[in-house]
């Protein structure tokens, strides 16, 4: 029995930090675990006596990455516990807003962290020596990103103008005009990004998915929708937890979220895309069919061009939201406290974060529960490097490990939201 | 948004809520009101373009940053970013790992470094969150903002 070991102290290019232990016995893949090693964040803890309007600004500060996801989360979670509905402009700027996370999240994902593996560099610092054009372009659009962000969530990083029940203030037709026109570039430069990742080397790799995002009849899912996959789950978001459970495991200080009755599943870009296809825009849809893409996707390392799909769409969603927006009479809607529970469910640019709250008579949170989408993943990256890497073993040492990375990458893991962190370890036996 | 940058830029890069990362922020608000007019001085996340376009247009940059060099806590380096490569400066908490350095790096490879940039690179006891400064990085606060009043006064006179 040959026995090898590859270590990696730890995986660069992931929020937050970690370690992956793969264990290569007789030519199969025995073992492969993702073990966590930052402390864990006690959001839930932190937010347990806290007014329920301060739950959007603390949650925005759980990623610097993702910060509109949380907050998008936690308002819609206390608006249901209050029972008010947050509808016409108001909801359009939340729409809005989400789009310039995803075309800043997807953006710097694409083009920092992910096209060096494809092209086989350490990082973007030394792809953009040979690619200046192309790196400028993933900067170009990353700013778009920020521009929506900073416009409407009155800052780009942990934006502070959401509350529960809208805004606190709300953008003119004319402030949001010269936004229109960054965005119709930052369109175009999403329909050049989806064609040069299509064109990238895509290692063959297809894996047979549970696949669990929201879906909403009338657009993409972003803020809205019921939790649907591709076996047949078709559930209100109030009923997450009587399907999906959080476990404990040794290795690691995030929780591991299951179905209860199919184990792993899927979230992010490759679930939303291969459960929502129709909802895309018919430009995004025809770029996705030449780029080759099929209505579902089931490889993970084409999540790139999922990606970028996601940021072509975005573009072309944040102008007909902007055409369409209308100055809303207020900025919120008034509500009063009251003993309730509530439960929000959006899509961040990683897949599924649901919140939960519940809340006493005076509106203090009494409990807290967030299930971000990396934890929800962490079971199906450990799956697919089981199942993959098996394929890749006559990859010399360094190639392999750079795979390892690369297949982890595909994810956009967030490991510190997920409590969370990395380091590799491909132990041959 | 904000006021326009001025031609000269001190970039205070931290987060004021994670120990000795305060460090960049600090410095920038210790020189406040000792600066001349061609001078901005701002507090930066770090995030990598943002912090870049902070570098876009400038006539000189001094990027200001707690580290790990593996130095003793409160050591100051200087480094010229114009004459060679930034080190790792060990600022892999934040950004999806991509930061001061890689910032700096991106805008050489793009050709976007401004003519004079310098980095002041503290090395930093914590980065906890919550944490106050530790004794040592305090100390070095207004080591550093006399270091970059001197570099500020030396190149380009604008003083």
């Amino acid at each position: 029995m040959s026995r090898k070991t590859i270590k990696v102290n730890y995986l660069a290019r992931v929020e937050g930090e970690g370690a992956l232990s793969v264990t290569i016995r007789d030519g199969r893949v025995s073992n492969a675990e993702l073990r966590i090693f930052e402390p864990p964040r006690f959001f839930e803890g932190l937010l347990r006596g806290r007014d329920y309007s301060e739950a959007p600004d603390v949650t925005a500060r759980i990623c610097g990455i993702c910060p509109v996801a949380y907050q998008m989360s936690s308002v819609n979670a206390m608006e249901n516990a209050l029972g008010i509905e947050v509808d016409g402009p108001l909801r359009a700027l939340r729409r809005l807003l989400y789009c310039g996370e995803w075309i800043e999240s997807h953006a710097l994902h694409i083009y920092m962290l992910h096209a060096p593996d494809f092209l086989g560099y350490a990082g973007a610092v030394d792809m953009a020596r040979d690619y200046p054009d192309v790196v400028k372009r993933g900067l170009a659009l990353k700013k778009a990103g920020n521009a929506i962000m900073a416009l409407v969530g009155g800052r780009e990083i942990h934006p502070i103008n959401v509350r529960v029940g809208g805004f606190y203030r709300t953008p003119t037709r004319k402030e949001l005009a010269p936004l229109a026109e960054t965005l119709k570039q930052a369109r175009e430069d999403a329909l050049a990004t989806v064609r040069w990742t299509a064109g990238l080397d895509i290692p063959e790799a297809e894996r047979d998915y549970h696949l669990v995002a929201l879906h909403h009849p009338d657009e993409y899912p972003m803020n809205a929708g019921r939790i649907i996959s591709n076996r047949g789950l078709d559930i209100a978001v109030e009923d997450y937890n009587q399907h999906f459970v959080e476990s404990h495991v040794q290795r690691s200080t995030a929780l591991h979220s299951h179905l209860r009755e199919h184990d792993c599943y899927l979230v992010g870009p490759l679930a939303r895309y291969s459960l929502n296809f129709d909802q895309l825009s018919p430009l995004a849809r025809e770029a996705a069919n030449d780029a080759g893409l099929g209505p579902t996707c089931a490889n993970p390392f084409q999540s790139i061009v999922v990606r970028s799909i996601e940021v072509l769409y975005a573009c072309d969603e944040a102008l007909r939201l902007i055409e369409a927006y209308e100055e809303p009479v207020q900025p919120f809607v008034a509500h009063q406290p009251r003993a309730s529970e509530g439960f929000g469910c959006t899509e961040a640019p990683r897949g599924l974060l649901f919140h939960r709250y519940r809340l006493n008579a005076e509106g203090q949170i009494q409990e807290a529960q967030i299930v971000p989408p990396t934890s929800q993943n962490q079971p199906s990256i450990e799956a697919d490097l089981k199942e993959m890497v098996g394929n890749w073993l006559d990859l010399p040492a360094d190639a392999l490990r750079e795979r390892c990375e690369q297949t982890i990458r595909n994810y956009d893991p967030c490991i510190s939201c997920a409590t969370h962190f990395l380091k590799l370890d491909v132990r041959h036996e | 948004m904000n006021e326009p940058l001025r031609p000269v830029r001190i970039i205070g890069v931290g987060n004021r809520d994670r120990g000795d990362d305060a460090l960049g922020p600090l410095v920038v608000q210790a020189l406040q009101d000792r600066l001349p007019e061609s001078v901005s001085a701002v507090e930066h996340s770090g995030e990598v373009s943002g912090l870049m376009d902070c570098l876009e247009g400038a006539e000189a940059v001094y990027l200001v940053d707690a580290a790990v060099m593996g130095l003793e806590p409160g050591s100051v380096r200087d480094f010229d970013a114009r004459t060679k490569p930034l080190p790792s400066l060990g600022g892999n908490y934040s950004s999806h790992a991509l930061g001061l350095s890689e910032a700096v790096e991106l805008a050489r490879a793009l050709d976007t470094l401004p003519p004079v940039c310098r980095v002041f690179a503290v090395e930093a006891a914590t980065f906890e969150a919550g944490e106050g400064l530790s004794a040592a990085v305090d100390a070095a606060i207004p080591r550093v903002a006399e270091a970059l009043l001197d570099a500020i006064t030396q190149e380009g006179g604008h003083a």
